[in-house]
């Protein structure tokens, strides 16, 4: 069976879909909850963790380096449950990060605004314009911050292999054509994207762990053998370097590991001039 | 069916055969090899195999004109199909075919071996585990 | 400015700085271009308006040098004529007393105050009338003064004169007075004609002064406009060169330099500017290639690299069972391999290398057949195949190698691009119908170019791939390399049936003149 991961804008009833299928599937369904363990692992506020999933970019907004750094902990983690399990996901940004993998299949939830609206009045008690203003608000700050976060608009139907509309559904059909789907041979976990899946995973941990003291370091990953670029002056390279050996050696699954320095021509500029 | 596993291995690469040829045969199969995919395309009605492993790309015939072959003769065929320019679109439509197992080049004889030992596992022969580190999970 | 020559010979002023682009051409073209006297626009004017105010001193003077001559013959004639009269009054006193017997001593005195005249002027009259006839003059009077004298004296000693004795006198001094009279007349005569001819001379000289004002000002004003009319007309040539491609330098076109060599320096300036913009651009446009080609690459490396990991793990796995032969055929296996992997590297490196142009003489078929390789396996992604025909013994052409298969690559790109999935892309390199040149045409057999297009398709920018996918430059930019080359690339194609892309070399017994494009480091 393969990974699924949905996505869908607020107030979509899309978590009972998730629920649903995960039920269907005898899957577990990993969602926010995991957020906490993310939190515990790597000693990031689970606060911080949210945000940096759903604030779109602002002036007074989170710093661009925490933000970098609580995704590459979030991606880390889910990664790491993806390779362990089969099971749905939704809320993890799983359809924006994990690229090229055959067995994940990504799914847009999609109900329509004036069901969203209603939902959202009814559970906090709120005029029904008000909570589609409220919904169209967030629609946007989040098509920001998929932009901002991956590069992707997070509602463009192109990056999914299925849409389901909830417009005329109700969850329950919704949740037996994702099934469905899921049972078609051409997203059935092979050697090839498994393996892919797992460099994936390898790859996440290895940034995760550098990316505190590295945040500009690339991490290239081909089986267990991890490359790891990063930039510095000549005169650092030496230490950034052992630096990286340390943090990245000791993540697990690592085989090889390859350290390349590039030099930071524009950095030895700046310092030149000072 | 013969007791034991008749393997055909099809890549235009001569050295993939000369190294799976020899390392399938320890599993306990009994392994043809060839180079020329179009020859093998001839072979395929001529015998029962149990599992193809096959080069996707391959000039005039490919892996995927192999898969569908070897399916419409016997649809209990394991086809494991390799490829050096895997894509993600190319693997999923590799197994919407109805590939067995999608490989993409550089392989390790591990990687290979155990999607072999699973694919012979499904039709129900017996094979000793293959001596790999990372065991597969396959659903 | 490190490619500027030795400044001791050159004292131009460096008004355009040697970019740091300048090429050896241009650094050639600029020392030949400084290297020249200099008759700049200013000098050859101000010589002009000197040579004409000398001229109009000249005339000036000459005018002023004749009118004293004038006034000095004027002077003269002034005192000619008094001296004149006051000698013919002494005449006709002389006459009156011969006749009536009246005094003398009129006569006398009008003789004196001639002769005081004479002595008064004796050093304008001698300058004017000359040496030779103030000598005559003088004794003539010295003589006449000398009878009066006598004739008085007789007078007065003998109560009666001895008519015999006046007579004599009387005669004499007529003749004298008669002489004196006559000669300065003639004097004066003569003085008044040499006034007429001088006032004839001061026309004479305004006269042809006019006219030799009119024609050197006819001449210097030729002159001018021809340096200044010949030189736009030049400069709007060399424009019109370098808009064709041309980028050889401008070369001293006459012996003296001025103020258009500023002009020449600053459009040499460019034209490095623009080589090595385009060179840029040519670079760029190549990276871009590269990087369509990197994805094929990168799948064609597969192969060997299975190769070597499967061999390398059979050997580690069943290394104590192999013997000798085995262990060695494997290890030969695996550098077979890695040369392999090394060989599809090498050969997208070397084209992606920056490098300077090096001309040499190519064998068209054998650059094709790597430009082929290269591109082999995208064709083959996107199931395409490529059939390639060549002449044997082909004559070779001169040009640049990366150059021209950068050219042939963007035309078998585009040829992939215009074609149908399986189609077929045809290379042929033949003899070309015009002697001397050889044809590289890429056949494709795809949807062709729209007949409205096909005049663009040649523009810079001009693209029909979907946004992101084309920048539109290189066609443009292959027209430029093969325009260098001294060829052209001709289209043919029509709509539904496929394209063919005609690339003409010159053969090599006409070497191609590519500018040198690296400067020599300096």
């Amino acid at each position: 069976m393969p990974i699924i991961a949905i996505s869908a804008g607020p107030f979509s009833r899309a978590q009972e879909v998730a629920r649903l299928v995960a039920r269907e599937l005898n899957q577990p369904l990993v969602g926010r909850e995991l957020l906490a363990e993310v939190a515990a692992q790597y000693q990031a506020p689970e606060a911080r963790l949210v945000e940096a999933l759903e604030q779109g970019p602002s002036l007074l907004g989170m710093h661009k380096a925490l933000r970098a750094r609580c995704l590459a902990y979030i991606e880390a983690a889910l990664l790491e449950r993806l390779t362990a399990d089969n099971l749905v996901t939704i809320g993890l940004a799983a359809h924006l990060c994990v690229a090229g993998v055959a067995h994940l299949l990504k799914v847009r939830v999609q109900a329509d605004l004036d069901q969203r609206a209603q939902e959202r009045a009814r559970r906090e008690n709120l005029g029904e314009d008000r909570a589609r203003r409220l919904i169209l608000d967030e629609d946007k700050r989040l098509a920001q911050w998929s932009q901002f976060a991956y590069g992707l608009d997070e509602a463009d139907a192109s990056i999914y292999d299925l849409v389901v509309g909830l417009g005329q559904i109700e969850p329950e059909q919704a949740a037996d054509i994702i099934v469905r789907t899921a049972g078609y041979r051409r997203f059935q976990a092979m050697t090839y994207s498994q393996n892919h899946l797992r460099e994936l995973a390898l790859g996440a941990r290895v940034r995760a762990a550098l990316i505190e003291d590295h945040p500009e370091a690339t991490v290239g990953v081909v089986g267990s053998e991890v490359t790891v670029t990063i930039l510095a002056v000549r005169r650092h390279q030496e230490r950034k370097v052992a630096s990286v050996r340390e943090l990245a050696g000791g993540v697990a699954g690592v085989g090889e590991l390859k350290v390349e320095a590039i030099t930071d021509v524009f950095q030895e500029a700046a310092e030149t001039m000072r | 069916m013969a007791e034991q596993p008749q393997i055909l291995v099809v890549d235009d690469e001569p050295l993939v055969g000369k190294r799976l040829g020899p390392m399938l045969e320890r599993l306990g199969g009994q392994v043809e090899v060839f180079s020329d995919p179009y020859a093998a395309l001839l072979r395929l009605p001529k015998k029962h195999f149990d599992v193809v492993v096959s080069d996707v790309r391959m000039d005039e015939v490919t892996g995927l004109d192999i898969l569908e072959t070897a399916l419409k003769i016997s649809p209990e065929t394991r086809v494991i199909l390799i490829t050096g320019y895997a894509m993600m679109s190319l693997a999923r439509q590799a197994m919407a075919k109805g590939a067995f197992d999608f490989l993409a080049k550089p392989f390790t004889p591990d990687d290979l071996r155990g999607a072999v030992s699973r694919a012979l596992g499904s039709l129900g022969f017996a094979v000793e585990p293959p001596q790999a580190k990372e065991q597969q999970s396959q659903a | 400015m490190n490619q500027t020559p030795d400044p001791s010979r050159q004292p131009a002023p460096e008004t355009v700085p040697a970019s740091p682009h300048a090429s050896s051409a241009t650094v050639a073209a600029r020392r030949a271009l400084v290297n020249r006297p200099s008759l700049s626009l200013r000098l050859h004017i101000l010589l002009v308006s000197l040579l004409t105010f000398v001229f109009g001193v000249g005339v000036a003077l000459a005018l002023w040098h004749n009118s004293q001559g004038v006034e000095e013959k004027l002077g003269f004639l002034d005192i000619a004529n008094e001296f004149i009269i006051e000698l013919q009054q002494a005449r006709r006193f002389e006459k009156n007393y011969f006749l009536y017997g009246t005094n003398l001593s009129e006569a006398m005195d009008n003789a004196l105050r001639a002769r005081e005249i004479l002595k008064r002027n004796a050093e304008p009259l001698r300058k004017v009338a000359g040496e030779r006839s103030f000598a005559v003059m003088l004794p003539h009077l010295d003589r006449y003064q000398e009878l009066l004298a006598r004739l008085a004296a007789l007078d007065k000693s003998e109560a009666k004169p001895d008519p015999e004795a006046k007579k004599l006198i009387e005669l004499e001094l007529r003749d004298h007075g008669h002489q004196m009279v006559s000669f300065a007349e003639n004097l004066v005569h003569k003085e008044q004609d040499s006034v007429r001819t001088a006032m004839a001379s001061f026309r004479g000289i305004i006269l042809s002064s006019l006219l030799f004002l009119t024609a050197f000002m006819l001449a210097v004003s030729w002159m001018l406009r021809q340096r200044i009319v010949g030189a736009l007309a030049r400069f709007s040539g060399y424009a019109q060169r370098i808009a064709r491609g041309d980028y050889t330098p401008i070369t001293p076109a006459r012996r003296y330099k001025d103020e258009f060599l500023d002009l020449a320096l600053a459009i040499n300036g460019m034209i490095d500017e623009i080589q090595s913009r385009e060179e840029v651009l040519i670079q760029s446009h190549k990276m871009r290639a590269v990087g369509t080609l990197t994805a094929g690459v990168a799948h064609e490396l597969n192969n060997p690299l299975n190769n070597i990991t499967l061999t390398a793990h059979s050997l580690l796995e069943d290394y104590p069972e192999l013997d000798d032969a085995e262990r060695l055929d494997m290890l030969g296996d695996v550098v077979q391999e890695a040369d392999r992997a090394r060989r599809i590297i090498r050969n997208l490196l070397d084209f992606a290398r920056e490098s300077g142009s090096q001309v040499e003489p190519l064998d068209l078929a054998r650059l094709l057949g790597e430009t082929i390789s290269l591109a082999a396996n995208q064709i083959r992604l996107s199931g395409n195949r490529i059939e390639f025909n060549a002449t044997d013994n082909l004559p070779r052409v001169h040009g640049d190698a990366q150059q021209l298969q950068q050219v042939f690559l963007n035309l078998i790109l585009n040829a992939r691009d215009a074609s149908p999935k399986g189609g077929k892309i045809q290379i042929v390199v033949v003899p070309a119908d015009e002697p001397n040149y050889l044809a590289v045409k890429v056949i494709d057999f795809g949807s062709g170019i729209p007949d409205h297009i096909k005049s663009t398709i040649f523009d810079p920018f001009f693209t029909t791939k979907a946004k992101g996918k084309g920048t539109g430059l290189g066609l443009s930019v292959s027209q430029g390399i093969v325009a260098k080359h001294g060829g052209r690339i001709q289209v043919s194609s029509r709509e539904g049936q496929g394209s063919t892309f005609t690339v003409l070399l010159p053969i090599t017994t006409i070497p191609a003149d590519i500018p040198d494009m690296h400067p020599a480091a300096a």
